[in-house]
């Protein structure tokens, strides 16, 4: 036996006689030729030509196969089939015979079911010495004596099939046959090994050398396994494979599963015992697999080796019956336990497919055999593959001494290679590695975190926090390796403090990240890096990209156009704090940007605009209320008035206030302003700037009071404005006791004066007056009762020499009669007198006045209501009595002057103050160009003309819109009842008619369900 | 996998030195410190590309005891290339070199690659043959040298793919008859050449020495 140094064991137990010599009893003394099995059944043949068919239960059933001899058998294995060689004559051809054991024929043997010779009956005859038979039932061959090899086609259990004899099978004698699939087959002669291939008939050496019969198998369906006395060779039909070095003497050949069978002859094992000792056979077990000898013992002669029924039986040659049983796999590997062979445990329980959670049993004992050995990096390589079924703090527990730091390491590793690490065991890893490296300075650490293809899988959250209070630059590079942004920032910040790098980093990334992370972080590092941090911040507000990236990529390359990334600036404003400064030169960059910037911007622009002022030093207050002023003025800035209002007055930034007031229009609080700071002189001037609109500004000047030296000043607009009666001037300016008369003599002087003046006209006016009505009634009283001469020559028309027959009139006119009648319109007046006593053609009709106004105003309808006002639709003749037009100016004054101080004079002020858009009456003059008009001086209606071609212009824009809208809706409003009460427009031209249909294609009304009949302008 | 080639290689030195460790690490990528001994002869197969060739090295690897020596012959004849490996730790296997390659040469065609290995160049500290011995070695007897660790895998690829390349190169230099499979080397099944019907005559039944598993 040279199996150097496989490795043996016994996994087989010896039952001797398990057939309690039924066997024996029933062959007696005769030989078993060949024996075969399959189908649950075991059959030997003898040398007299007897079958036996055995059961498991050791029934045997016998009958006579042939006259002579049985020389070969084979029983399929899934069939009842059996096919024997045998000879019932000698020295005739072998006959093949297939028996069906499940019938039986009417002896009560097994049906044969067919005979045919073994060889052509044209050949010599020659003894077969080799049988195999396909599964398939279809392929039958048979190998001779002569080294031919005859071969079977078509159903082995019928009389029919076709026969042919393989070619180049050479001449020595066969000794092995076995079909590989149904196209190949395998045969062992003598001197040589060959394949043939079935249907081709092509036959191709696989190795010179041969072997004897039974010497031959075929393993695992495909390898032909041949032992010869050095070694056993395997062969496929590509040719030899691998060898085993066995030397020895071999009988037999088995194959089992994946056991091989080796039957060798003991030879003289025992040189000194006497020649008589009895022969003995060796029986090898091996399993391929795994390279070990499975069992191995020395037998009495063995006449052949059956695998049946799960197991190997052994024939002695004393028909004896031995059971090779084969251990379980549980009691096979506790055999290796007790010998350590933990490896072979697991090669085997592998092999035999064990179960995950018996492998790692056997896993953990082999580790805990190891550990106690004190082989603890062995151990733990055991340890490594119980993963995920082993409880890890077992191994864990037996590892935590310093020294077994290495395989702890490698444990954990595998652990989170694997995927099965928790929290706790990257803690413990990190920890692991932060020991051994300050132990030995591997850098393990380092490595670990510098691993960016993550070789580990760890939890990246869990090993910054475990590292950061180890080593924080590691905790950053690692936080920095796997972006984990937010652990790098915060790290950077709070633990570091380096603001600056931790900028740096922002910067790098993408946007999102970087938007979100200065919102994070944006406070902090304004606090510590406020240069860095605006800059940073003014990029992100505009076109943020990260640093690292080219500035033109590849996007914009191809011409696409990117929305830049930018953040609102909004979101950063709070972050300044207090450093104004800062947050200045952020919003300024973000205000001179081309994008639009929010309120919030401006107003916090100009908040710390005002606030920076308040601190600086006067020499530099200037730049900034610059600053703030242009910011202001700016039309673009979109800041919030009212909130910037405050924030002026809190901090008493007065540019701003006054800037303010003006564009609010609040005119009254620059006074006061002016005023309480004791600017009279700018508050004058306010006034006169803003006085033609508001002229209560004066007046707010003179309750203040003014400095003494404004006096005159105000009170002359006072006095030509007649913003106030002098009497309540007075009053005023009494009630401050520091005003002299001095100040005050002028302007009573002048108030004085002007009245006066005014008196005496009116009173030589009224002279004038009575004196004409005298001489008129003189002059009536003439007319009615003196006598008239007529005493001129010549006709008032043709200035030539009257004759007869003239007219004469009262006038002292006369005529020809002739001329009269040309001249004359009626028969009644005199031509020369009545020509300028009459109505001026040009004096327009009330109506046509009317008329020409609607179409000339935007505001119809205010035209409308003022002629309402004036009651012009009820009497129609006043507007007859309109006087002759007098110079405007004079008459519009005094009519102003007498109105400012009657009684309604304060409550007309009242009126003026309450609107935005001021009115004052005594600005007509001035404002309003004198219209030849036929306005009847009645206070009220004046007044509403007045505001009206005030309000006319900014109203025009809406009263466009809506000028349709008004008459005609309201066909039952005042306006229209009063009309149609005495109509003025009587001689209203259709034409002109603002609200005419046809004037406008576009009047929404065209289609409307309007009564031409009911229209009260309809002519 | 079809492949272009197939060369077969043969493994021999002493026992021990690390030829199936080689084999192992060059099929497998993998070293198993406690390994069986060879009985007999073992095998393992690889492809590798050459040249953008797909070629499959057909790998022998024998048992070294001189036990072993009659069986493991046989498996000589037919090789293209073979691995002589001594242990750079045990200078009784570098000694022992003259007889394999007189073995080897003997029983294999003439035109056989012959590469002589140093294995286990990790134990650095256990080296008992210089390096420039082995290269003398080499030198004079016309082999290609290399050190190897199959533990570390140093070397141990370049070991295989720098054999197949000689091959490769005397194919192309037609120094090899292809189409004689006794040279160990045989055409793949889509690489028909000229002499594709007499190598088609003699591979359809893959003649002797041509062993698969
Ligand atoms: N240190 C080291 N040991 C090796 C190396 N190659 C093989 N061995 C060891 O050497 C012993 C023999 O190896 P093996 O491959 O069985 O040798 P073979 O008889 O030539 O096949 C084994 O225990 C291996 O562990 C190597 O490159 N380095
Ligand atoms: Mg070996």
């Amino acid at each position: 036996m040279a199996f150097l140094e496989w490795r043996r064991f016994t996994f087989f137990d010896v039952h001797n006689n398990i057939d309690n010599g039924k066997i024996a009893e029933c062959l007696q003394d005769t030989h078993v030729t060949v024996a075969t099995s399959g189908n649950n059944h075991v059959i030997l043949c003898d040398l007299t030509g007897w079958a036996h068919l055995i059961s498991r239960s050791w029934e045997i059933t016998s009958f006579k196969a042939y006259e002579l001899i049985i020389t070969h058998a084979h029983q399929l294995p899934h069939d009842t089939l059996l096919v024997t060689i045998g000879e019932d004559e000698t020295g005739v051809t072998p006959l093949i015979k297939v028996w069906d054991w499940s019938r039986v024929d009417r002896h009560g043997n097994p049906k044969c079911v067919r005979t045919s010779r073994a060889v052509p009956s044209h050949m010599f005859p020659t003894p077969a010495t080799a049988l195999a038979v396909h599964d398939n039932k279809n392929l039958l061959a048979v190998g001779f004596q002569d080294g031919s090899v005859s071969l079977f086609r078509g159903d082995i259990a019928r009389q029919r099939g076709k026969m042919k004899t393989l070619s180049d099978t050479g001449t020595s004698p066969i000794t092995g046959l076995a079909f590989k699939d149904t196209d190949k087959l395998f045969i062992v002669s003598r001197n040589c090994i060959m394949v043939s291939y079935v249907n081709s008939e092509k036959c191709v050496v696989l190795d010179s050398m041969g072997a004897v019969a039974g010497c031959s198998v075929l393993a695992d369906r495909h390898r032909l396994t041949v032992a010869t006395s050095e070694a056993i060779y395997c062969y496929t039909t590509e040719g030899r494979g691998p060898c085993y070095a066995l030397e020895g003497e071999k009988l037999r050949l088995n194959w089992f599963r994946s056991y091989l069978v080796i039957t060798t002859s003991e030879t003289s094992t025992k040189p000194s015992g006497s020649s008589t000792t009895p022969k003995s056979h060796h029986v090898t077990i091996l399993d391929i697999q795994n390279k070990f000898i499975v069992f191995s013992k020395t037998f009495e002669e063995i006449d052949a080796v059956l695998t049946e029924w799960g197991s190997f039986y052994i024939l002695t040659k004393k028909k004896e019956m031995i059971y090779l049983d084969e251990k379980d796999l549980q009691s096979k590997l506790s055999l290796l336990f007790k010998k350590n062979l933990y490896d072979v445990a697991i090669r085997i329980a592998s092999s035999q497919h064990y179960d995950a959670e018996g492998l790692t049993e056997i896993y953990k004992q082999y580790g805990d055999h190891l550990y106690s050995k004190g082989d603890f990096k062995g151990a733990i390589y055991q340890y490594v593959k119980t993963i995920g079924w082993l409880e890890t703090s077992y191994i864990i527990r037996k590892y935590l001494e310093p020294r077994h730091l290495e395989p702890l390491i490698q444990y954990l590793e595998e652990l989170h290679k694997k995927g099965f690490a928790t929290e706790d065991h990257t803690t413990l890893l990190l920890t692991c590695y932060v020991k051994i490296d300050q132990h030995d300075q591997q850098g393990k650490l380092k490595l670990f975190i510098n691993s960016k293809d993550k070789a580990i899988d760890f939890d990246v959250d869990v090993a910054i926090k475990v590292v950061r209070q180890v080593s924080i630059d590691d905790a950053l590079s690692l936080a920095a390796n796997h972006n984990r942004h937010d652990w790098y920032l915060k790290m950077m910040i709070e633990d570091k403090k380096e603001f600056k790098q931790a900028l740096d980093y922002i910067a790098e990334l993408e946007f999102d990240d970087a938007d979100c992370y200065m919102k994070k972080y944006g406070h902090k590092l304004i606090q510590h890096e406020p240069e860095e941090s605006t800059e940073l911040l003014k990029l992100m507000c505009t076109d943020y990209k990260p640093r690292s990236k080219p500035l033109v990529d590849e996007s914009s390359l191809v011409g696409r156009y990117r929305e830049p990334d930018r953040s609102t600036p909004d979101d950063f404003i709070h972050m300044f704090l207090s450093n104004s400064e800062k947050l200045i030169i952020f919003l300024e960059h973000m205000i001179s940007t081309d994008v639009k910037c929010s309120t919030l911007v401006f107003d916090a622009l100009i908040e710390h605009y005002i606030h920076v002022w308040a601190k600086s030093p006067n020499s530099e207050k200037v730049i900034y209320e610059q600053k703030i002023l242009s910011v202001l003025k700016e039309p673009e800035s979109n800041y919030d008035k009212d909130h910037t209002l405050i924030i002026c007055q809190m901090l008493g930034f007065k540019a701003g206030i006054l800037h303010l007031y003006e564009e609010k229009k609040l005119w009254r609080a620059q006074v006061s302003l002016h005023m309480r700071s004791g600017e009279a002189d700018l508050a004058l001037a306010v006034c006169r700037r803003r006085g033609a609109v508001c002229p209560r500004l004066w007046l707010d000047v003179l309750w203040t009071p003014p400095p003494p030296r404004c006096l005159p000043d105000l009170l002359h607009v006072v006095a030509t404005e007649k913003l106030m009666s002098p009497i309540l001037v007075v009053d005023c300016l009494a009630s401050t006791p520091t005003y002299t008369l001095g100040d005050v003599r002028k302007y009573l002087m002048d108030v004085l004066k002007s009245e006066d003046e005014v008196i005496t006209r009116e009173q030589e006016l009224a002279t004038k007056y009575k004196k004409e009505i005298e001489n008129m009634k003189a002059h009536i009283q003439v007319i009615q009762h003196e006598p008239v001469t007529f005493q001129s020559s010549r006709c008032a028309a043709c200035n030539r020499p009257l004759e007869l027959p003239t007219v004469h009139f009262l006038c002292q006119h006369s005529y020809h009669q002739d001329c009269f009648q040309t001249y004359s319109e009626t028969e009644r007046e005199c031509p020369a007198c009545a020509a300028p006593s009459r109505r001026p053609e040009a004096l327009p009709h009330a109506a046509e006045a009317l008329h020409s106004r609607l179409q000339q105003q935007h505001d119809p309808f205010a035209v409308v209501s003022e002629y309402f006002g004036r009651g012009l639709f009820n009497k129609v003749t006043v507007v007859t009595e309109a006087p002759t037009p007098s110079p405007p100016q004079s008459s519009s004054v005094s009519e102003a002057a007498t109105l400012s101080y009657g009684p309604g004079a304060e409550a007309k002020l009242r009126l003026q103050e309450g609107q935005s858009k001021q009115i004052f009456v005594s600005n007509t003059a001035k404002q309003i160009p004198p219209k030849g008009s036929s306005i009847v001086p009645v206070p009220e209606g004046r007044m509403r003309v007045l505001e009206q071609q005030k309000y006319s212009s900014s109203l025009e824009a809406h009263l466009t819109r809506l000028e349709p809208v008004h008459v005609q809706k309201d066909r039952d409003s005042p306006i229209s009842s009063a009309i149609s009460n005495g109509n003025p427009f009587e001689e209203y031209d259709e034409t002109k008619n603002p609200f005419s249909e046809e004037s406008d294609p576009t009047n929404p009304f065209e289609n409307d369900d309007y009564d031409k009949n009911l229209n009260p302008f309809a002519s | 996998m079809a492949y272009a080639y197939l060369f077969k290689y043969i493994i021999i030195g002493d026992t021990g030195v690390g030829k199936s460790c080689l084999l192992l690490q060059f099929t497998d990528k993998r070293f198993q410190p406690v390994h069986d001994l060879t009985i007999g002869v073992e095998f393992g197969a690889r492809m590798i590309t050459i040249d953008g060739k797909q070629i499959k090295l057909q790998i022998w690897d024998t048992a070294g005891q001189e036990a072993f020596r009659s069986i493991t012959r046989s498996y000589y004849r037919g090789a293209a290339g073979a691995l002589l490996v001594y242990d750079i730790t045990r200078r009784e296997t570098f000694n022992h070199l003259t007889t394999w390659l007189e073995d080897a040469r003997q029983h294999s065609n003439s035109n056989m690659v012959i590469m002589l290995i140093g294995n286990k160049s990790d134990l650095e500290s256990r080296r008992e043959v210089k390096k420039e011995e082995g290269e003398a070695f080499a030198r004079e007897h016309g082999l290609v040298f290399m050190e190897t660790s199959a533990k570390t895998a140093a070397n141990v690829e370049e070991a295989f793919i720098n054999t197949a390349k000689e091959i490769y190169e005397k194919i192309q230099e037609g120094v090899f008859d292809i189409n004689n499979e006794a040279n160990g080397i045989k055409i793949g099944p889509q690489h028909s050449t000229a002499g594709g019907a007499k190598a088609g005559g003699a591979g359809a039944g893959g003649a002797a020495g041509g062993g698969c598993c």
